[in-house]
């Protein structure tokens, strides 16, 4: 399994809100259970108060009816009647009261009577009266006559079960009374006073505190009078319970207990078998102690109820926030990955995988969107690629078509013309990249004139090389036919601004694309050197005398480009070659040739470099004028042809090489 | 290359300036023509800012003049300089094209 | 009835093994003799040993029937003893030697608490720092045969401590109405710890360690009943001891039956209480040392000791023959 952005991003989202959840849960719960344990101890210390005090209303208003007696009895002495009435009185005014009893010391009542203790009680008939006292009743060594004898205060009893009454929990509050024997007062009797306790153990075991929370109460010397416990009131002590269970801290508890302390205190209850809070305090009128268990887990139920209450809305708020989250995360992340499937197919090639729809105006949205452009800038720019290539493989061959058809038609074989020794003719032509239409041609026009011509087609590519081969072709049509046509007379020698004219008018017609072309056309009169020109818009050529060993442009007369126009005119002009001169034929790429600094090569530069040349044989004087221009393009790129033609007269009677010349040109001789 | 033009009475002045050659040429036929599909076919071409011109430039040239003839109207040139007007000359097109000095004398004979 | 009931509650196993036993031996039952055996007091760990061996079978296996019959303020064994209505008792070394003494043929079967564990006891913090202290004080003393001890000790300490009856409660003591309290080391000595007091709060006084070692509860007989039957004396003393050595080899058991006998009487029951009293009943009842009386036997030592005190007390004229008054039941069959 991935883990994608969706499950990381909602992993985050979800493990810090997690977090930042339970620890506000945690600390909401600290801080309620702190606040809760605070007021608990204050809590208990009112309940058990109350408790306290409830008991304490029953219980302190026993003494001072007992006290009264008492001193009723000392003050007076009461007769036997006397003592009924009071004990009548006694158990009329306290409900509390259950039963009183006046007794004596041995024969303190009477000489001889051992024992005397009148004891009234209630019935369900009324107030009942008996006596106390026997040989198997000996009350004189018992606790509850005895305590208050021997400690001659008012004292209560344990509490305890009275077989005699019903068998009710009852405790005893006595006190002695005395009599003055040889002015010292001693002890006469007891006036107790029976206090029934169901009462006390309803209320003490009516106690709710929570849900098991309870209450009990201790006896001055640690017995428990109630206890939630069967079997251990009246049966244990706290510290027999401490050591039946190895509780030390019970019996440290109990310790304090029955020495009046009052304490909140932590600790594990063996009847509840749980932590929780102990608060005692001591029945100021008994010394009895008084104890609250508070189970620790049911007072903070309410604190744990709220917990799991928040943590219960935290925990669903935080499923909503995961349903959320992962609803969100996929929202964003599906057109993702619809996106990732798609731009896998269109890296794996198709171009024309369908985008997924994202009608978000977010991030993704734009994604999307740049992706769609992305995806449409690229097919088109494959297809313009394509097309690109298309078109450079057409130009490529359009270039290759002009180039051929150019190089095609030029004559190249040098000399020309090994049997005529009276002309050294060399032509070159440096074509540019995308074919500029130059062209050159020479050619016997009758047996003694030679016929040599530069042009230079306006335009470029496949239209001009098609127009130079036309225009070539043409010339020399009218050249040879005018030389046919019999004028072979010197007059009748063809003359290049006729050849020129003839030449222009075929081209001016149906010239559509209005292209053009400059001609310089010259005839040389083998036999003499006389040369006749002409030129249609042509760079002048360049006259090379060897004798001289100058160079000067052949001043033309302006006549217009060729083909331009129907019925234009061209002069012609005459000039003599002595055997040595040459004339040096050229089109603008090499006067127009430029240096990297686009500086043209110039007309100055060509006369002066061909100064240098005069007399040089045609070969010499083309390839040095070459050299020069190409040296100083310096690696500028060639935009036009460069051609060169030179023609070097060597004289009628020149001798070139081996051959004689007229055995090898026909033509001449015919 | 830049054109200015200015109307000049019944002609319309076109002044050029930069090069006229394989790369402009078209840009300068095409402004001739969009001159004459405006109705001014009578134009006066002032080359005295060109710099320079090819065969290609001639070449247009012949073509807008072709064009505008063919309208009933006409081209014509002035300020012509330098190597512009050597080239001219060179080529025969002072023969073939009216061609003026000056912007004034072209515009009289426009 | 109500011993079928104690069976059912607890002792449901050895009362089917009974049955068993009677099932195999028909005619078993018929030979059960009937006894009643009574205690000085009501059923606590004080006498464990005689409630385990009824609990157990151990008297019916012995072929007694026998019915215990718990002590109390009202139940006096010797006169129970005299009037026929138990055969056997359980009583002091020194009741038992008064009541011979006093004509009634009483004689001693076996002699269980070989220690006394009757105690003075005070508080730490009193200035009594030996018995001789006791001169003037308050003394929480219980009379009959528990006051024999502390009579003798103030008669040879010539010390008049002021007596004062001491209840069934220690209540006087824990309120300070006496300097001194009388205590059974295996039963108030604990009531005073189990009411707050720590062993560091109280000195005590051991009347054994003040040369009045008063051997204590013994299983007595009237003479006529041992004549007529010595083999039945012989197999209930043998029966009761058997049950005081399960007892004490299973305390916990034990404790169970004395503990259920007390719910029937409706007695309080504190386990600890009982736990800690069979304990010390252990340690009264068992030799410790060599030369100590073996279990269940009365040596010359603590007949003398106590023959001689009651003697010196005036409360004897004459001094019983041991031979006479003691009929080893207990030891290897003699």
């Amino acid at each position: 399994m991935r883990r994608g952005i969706a499950l990381r991003l909602s992993a985050l989202v979800l493990s810090s809100t997690g977090l930042v959840l339970v620890a506000v849960v945690a600390v909401s719960y600290i801080l309620a259970r702190e606040a809760l344990l605070q007021s608990a101890e204050v809590n208990a210390r009112n309940l058990s108060q109350s408790l306290v005090n409830r008991i304490e209303a029953v219980l302190t208003p026993i003494p001072p009816v007992v006290r009264g007696t008492v001193y009723a009895l000392e003050d007076g002495g009461l007769t036997d009647e006397g003592i009924i009435r009071r004990q009548r009185r006694m158990l009329t005014d306290n409900d509390a009261v259950f039963g009183t009893s006046v007794s004596f010391e041995p024969f303190a009542h009477k000489p001889g009577e051992r024992y005397f203790a009148s004891y009234m009680f209630r019935t369900p008939l009324g107030f009942k009266t008996t006596h106390l006292g026997s040989d198997s009743y000996r009350y004189h060594y018992m606790d509850w006559y005895q305590l208050p004898r021997e400690l001659d205060r008012l004292v209560w009893s344990e509490p305890y079960y009275d077989r005699g009454g019903g068998n009710v929990l009852m405790t005893t509050c006595a006190m002695p009374f005395h009599r003055m024997e040889n002015g010292r007062p001693v002890v006469a009797g007891v006036v107790t006073s029976d206090v029934a306790l169901e009462w006390l153990t309803r209320l003490v075991a009516g106690v709710s505190v929570l849900d098991t929370g309870y209450a009990y109460l201790i006896s001055q010397s640690g017995a428990y009078i109630t206890h939630p416990e069967p079997g251990v009131a009246f049966n244990e002590t706290i510290f027999s319970r401490a050591e039946e269970f190895h509780d030390q801290q019970l019996r440290l508890l109990g310790q304090d207990m029955i020495r009046g302390g009052s304490r909140f205190v932590q600790m594990k209850s063996l009847h509840a078998g749980k932590e929780g809070f102990l608060m005692y305090a001591p029945l100021p009128s008994t010394g009895w102690s008084l104890a609250v268990f508070f189970p620790r887990d049911e007072m903070l139920a309410r604190v744990h109820r709220q917990a799991m209450i928040s943590a219960g809305l935290g925990g669903g708020g935080f499923l909503i926030l995961a349903l959320i989250v992962a609803l969100i995360a996929r929202g964003i992340t599906r057109p993702l990955r619809r996106l990732t499937a798609a731009a896998s197919e269109v890296a794996g090639g198709n171009l024309k995988a369908e985008l997924p729809t994202i009608s978000a105006h977010d991030e993704v949205g734009e994604l999307a969107e740049s992706f769609a452009n992305m995806q449409t800038s690229l097919r088109r720019h494959i297809r313009d690629l394509t097309e690109a290539t298309a078109s450079r493989e057409r130009m490529a061959s359009e270039l290759r078509i002009a180039h051929d058809i150019q190089m095609g038609i030029l004559p190249k074989l040098f000399p020309p013309f090994p049997d005529r020794p009276e002309i050294d003719l060399f032509a070159e032509l440096t074509p540019a990249r995308e074919v500029g239409g130059d062209f050159y041609d020479f050619f016997p026009c009758g047996p003694d004139q030679f016929c040599f011509l530069v042009g230079d087609v306006s335009g470029k590519g496949v239209p001009a090389a098609f127009y130079m081969a036309v225009a070539k072709t043409l010339i020399k049509a009218v050249a040879e036919s005018a030389a046919d046509g019999g004028r072979r007379d010197t007059a009748g020698v063809p003359d290049p601004g006729s050849i020129l004219a003839r030449a222009s008018d075929d081209l001016a017609q149906d010239n559509e694309s209005c292209m053009f072309v400059t001609i310089f056309c010259a005839m040389l009169d083998m036999r003499t050197g006389r040369v006749r020109v002409a030129s249609a818009g042509h760079n002048p050529p360049v006259l090379l005398r060897a004798a001289a060993g100058t160079a000067e442009y052949l001043p033309t007369h302006g006549d217009p480009v060729a083909g331009a126009l129907p019925g234009v005119v061209y002069s012609t002009d005459e000039l003599t070659l002595a055997p040595g001169d040459a004339i040096l034929l050229y089109t603008d790429g090499v006067t127009e040739a430029m240096n990297p600094a686009q500086e043209l090569f110039g007309e100055e530069r060509l006369l002066v470099r061909a100064r240098g040349l005069a007399g040089q044989p045609a070969q010499r004087v083309c390839e040095d004028v070459r050299a020069e221009v190409t040296s100083y393009a310096a690696g500028a790129e060639q935009s036009d042809d460069i051609t060169l033609l030179t023609l070097r007269y060597l004289g009628a009677g020149a001798n070139a090489g081996s051959t004689p010349p007229g055995e090898t040109n026909g033509i001449s001789k015919s | 290359m830049e054109f200015q033009k200015a109307k000049e009475g019944a002609a319309l002045v076109l002044a050029v300036t930069g090069r006229l050659d394989t790369l402009t040429a078209p840009q300068f036929e095409a402004e001739c023509a969009a001159c004459a599909d405006a109705g001014d076919t009578r134009i006066v071409v002032d080359l005295s800012g060109l710099e320079y011109i090819s065969s290609a430039g001639l070449r247009s040239i012949l073509g807008a003049a072709k064009k505008l003839k063919s309208l009933g109207g006409g081209i014509s040139f002035c300020g012509l300089s330098g190597i512009v007007a050597e080239v001219f000359t060179v080529s025969g097109f002072v023969k073939l094209l009216p061609v003026f000095p000056t912007r004034q004398e072209a515009l009289a004979k426009a | 009835m109500r011993m079928n009931m104690v069976r059912f509650h607890g002792w449901l196993p050895p009362l089917l093994t009974a049955l068993l036993l009677l099932l195999a031996r028909p005619g078993l039952a018929a030979e059960l003799k009937s006894a009643a055996l009574v205690l000085q007091w009501q059923p606590q760990a004080q006498f464990a040993g005689f409630y385990v061996a009824q609990a157990k079978g151990f008297y019916r296996e012995a072929g007694v029937d026998m019915r215990l019959i718990p002590g109390g303020a009202d139940v006096v064994p010797s006169r129970l003893l005299a009037d026929g209505r138990a055969q056997f008792a359980t009583m002091f070394l020194a009741t038992g030697l008064e009541r011979r003494a006093d004509g009634l043929p009483v004689v001693n079967l076996a002699q269980l608490v070989q220690r006394s564990a009757l105690m003075l006891v005070v508080r730490a913090t009193s200035n009594i720092k030996s018995p001789r202290d006791l001169d003037g004080k308050r003394v929480g003393l219980w009379d009959n045969e528990f006051g024999l001890q502390p009579r003798a000790l103030f008669q040879r300490l010539g010390i008049h401590p002021r007596i004062i009856p001491q209840s069934n409660s220690l209540q006087l003591f824990l309120r300070g109405g006496v300097d001194a309290a009388s205590a059974m080391w295996y039963n108030e000595y604990h009531t005073l710890l189990a009411s707050g007091l720590d062993p560091h709060d109280l000195r005590v006084f051991f009347y054994r360690d003040m040369d009045l070692n008063f051997p204590e509860d013994g299983i007595y007989a009237m003479e006529k009943t041992v004549a007529a039957d010595p083999a039945f004396c012989r197999a209930v003393v043998s029966a009761s001891l058997r049950g005081w050595r399960y007892a004490f080899e299973h305390q916990e058991e034990a404790l169970d039956i004395v503990i259920a006998r007390m719910r029937e009487a409706h007695l309080p029951v504190s386990r600890a209480h009982q736990r800690f009293m069979l304990a010390r009943m252990r340690d009264v009842m068992l030799p410790r040392v060599a030369g100590d009386a073996p279990f269940g036997e009365l040596s010359r030592t603590g007949y003398d000791q106590v023959s001689k005190n009651l003697a010196g007390l005036g409360l004897i004229r004459r001094e019983p023959p041991f031979g006479e008054f003691r009929r080893d039941f207990a030891g290897g069959g003699k």
